[in-house]
């Protein structure tokens, strides 16, 4: 057992509490060379055990800093190899292009912007404004005083029926929306529900937010039930859900075992009041967010996504994966010629951009 | 002997002038006038402990070790009382020494912490390439196994 750190009280505590009832120098006693001396002393030994107790601290920190990253590198290795595997050729007739990885795209003829994090090709990105945390030249980061984050754990599965009683304010999760560190919470066990509410800042400068990216902790532990906003006006309790039908590890009502996700608001949302999310907490011992932004985000008006099938197979026909697949991408128009299938992305509305996060050729 | 005047009469006898023999010579055997040459200049190494001109960075960290190390000496054990101060300086000056003391270690602290604090996201949490690839490989196998499932071909999980 690491006692260490045990010790609260301090040598040259004795010397802070001089009353006039209890003088540190009187007639008759020590003289004030003396107590000075002592406390001289004193205080020596407290800044040599505080220094003692630091250096330790930054030791463990580098320590741990160090293992990480290691483990990491070897992780990843053994995940490079998965990931060739999976990449092989294969006799079925039909091949999934998903947007997380290079492999199934052609890089030189494509224009649309694939974010291989979220998995999404979408028209690329002219603008992109963060509504919640402000940037300096500096690189310090400000938050609206008005940014509010609270969460509650609960059995109540409805965001609608919790009440806001439930909820406790954590200027941690302020401190996470900053990006500055992450917001962890233990796993209550006794509830499997995880509520977050975040209320945005009254306004933003004219900007309606349109993405919602958020960064679950542990990823690929902890599922997202639902994501949420209130629109400016709404009565109290009314929220909307976001649709999450496209996003990585949707199983048909949640979220599963998420990793960051990016969702898109429709365009006719002009201003949020507040953001929910529910998790159902994993069987990790904690669960919380990494990091949450709230973007207005500007896409250019046109672009070509090519994916082809690298073994130079012919296509037949390609089926689009994505956001409204029946509505929006069921408009664009695709060409396939010998093993590359051509996608224009279009819009009209310079806030919306089509989502594809995947195309099923056939070959 | 006399003592002298440090500067003029000089330590080392009436009429010799103070003359420090370090600080005359430079590192490559020159005769230092108190301005670079360019011979001086090409001679300067940095951290040579021979060397006669400091950085400025160099400089400021020796200015901030003679502060540190004096603080240090004004809390040793010694005899205040004939020191040739008044009582109440003896008490401003702890006042100052436990105030210059804790900003030091404070901000030692401080500089602890923010390093924790801005590091721990990244060295946590997966970086963009692993997310990547895990979710490549997911997205994947639960393609085959969804067009497995579909031709009704159960051989995969027999």
């Amino acid at each position: 057992m690491d006692n260490r750190f045990e010790r609260t009280s301090f040598q040259s505590a004795d010397f802070q509490a001089e009353t006039s009832e209890t003088p540190k120098i009187k007639a008759g006693g020590s003289s004030s060379s003396d107590v000075l001396n002592r406390y001289f002393s004193a205080l020596s030994q407290d800044i040599s055990l505080q220094s003692t107790r630091l250096n330790i601290l930054a030791r463990r920190a580098d320590r741990i800093a160090l293992g990480a990253t290691e483990q990491a590198g070897s992780l990843l290795s053994a995940l490079q190899s998965l990931s060739s595997r999976v990449d092989t050729a294969s006799g079925y007739g039909e091949v999934l292009a998903d947007m997380h990885s290079s492999f199934y795209v052609d890089t030189g003829a494509t224009t649309a912007t694939v974010n291989q994090r979220f998995g999404q090709a979408t028209l690329p990105i002219v603008s992109e404004t963060d509504l919640l945390v402000t940037e300096d030249a500096y690189g310090n980061k400000y938050v609206s005083p008005e940014l509010e984050f609270s969460w509650a754990t609960s059995d109540i599965t409805s965001i609608q029926s919790l009440p806001f009683s439930e909820y406790r304010y954590d200027p941690d999760g302020v401190a996470m929306i900053k990006n500055d560190q992450l917001w962890i919470m233990d796993n209550p066990h006794s509830h499997n529900i995880g509520y977050v509410r975040i209320k945005v800042p009254l306004h933003y400068r004219g900007l309606s937010p349109n993405v919602l990216e958020i960064w679950p902790f542990p990823a690929f532990d902890l599922s997202i039930r639902a994501m949420w906003y209130r629109k400016i006006g709404d009565p109290y309790g009314t929220w909307t859900q976001i649709d999450q039908r496209y996003l990585p590890g949707y199983n048909g009502s949640v979220l599963a075992k998420a990793g960051p996700i990016r969702a898109f608001l429709p365009a006719n949302v002009e201003g949020v009041s507040e953001i929910g999310i529910t998790f159902t907490i994993g069987s990790s011992n904690v669960w919380g967010i990494k990091q949450i932004n709230l973007k207005h985000v500007e896409f250019e008006s046109s672009a070509v996504l090519v994916v082809q099938d690298p073994y130079g197979r012919n296509i037949s026909s390609a089926l689009l994966r994505g956001k409204d697949a029946a509505t929006t991408l069921s408009g664009l128009s695709v060409t396939n010629s010998s093993n590359q299938v051509q996608i224009n992305l279009t819009t009209t509305n310079t806030i919306t951009s089509p989502v594809i996060t995947g195309v099923i050729m056939r070959v | 002997m006399s003592l002298g005047n440090k500067g003029t009469a000089g330590l080392f006898g009436a009429g010799v002038p103070s003359v420090n023999p370090d600080e005359t010579l430079t590192n490559s055997g020159v005769l230092a006038d108190g301005l670079l040459d360019n011979q001086e200049i090409s001679n300067l190494v940095e951290g040579d402990l021979g060397q006669r001109f400091m950085t400025l960075k160099t400089y400021i960290q020796s200015r901030i070790s003679i502060r540190d190390t004096a603080s240090l000496v004004g809390m040793q054990r010694f005899n205040h009382r004939f020191s040739g101060h008044r009582e109440s300086h003896k008490f401003l000056y702890t006042i100052q020494k436990v105030l210059l003391d804790g900003v030091s270690f404070y901000k030692s602290m401080r500089l602890q912490e923010n390093t924790l604090k801005s590091s721990e996201v990244v060295d946590i949490y997966p970086t963009d390439t692993e997310i990547a690839i895990i979710s490549h490989v997911m997205e994947q196998i639960r393609f085959k196994e969804w067009l497995l499932l579909r031709s009704d071909n159960i051989r995969w999980f027999v």
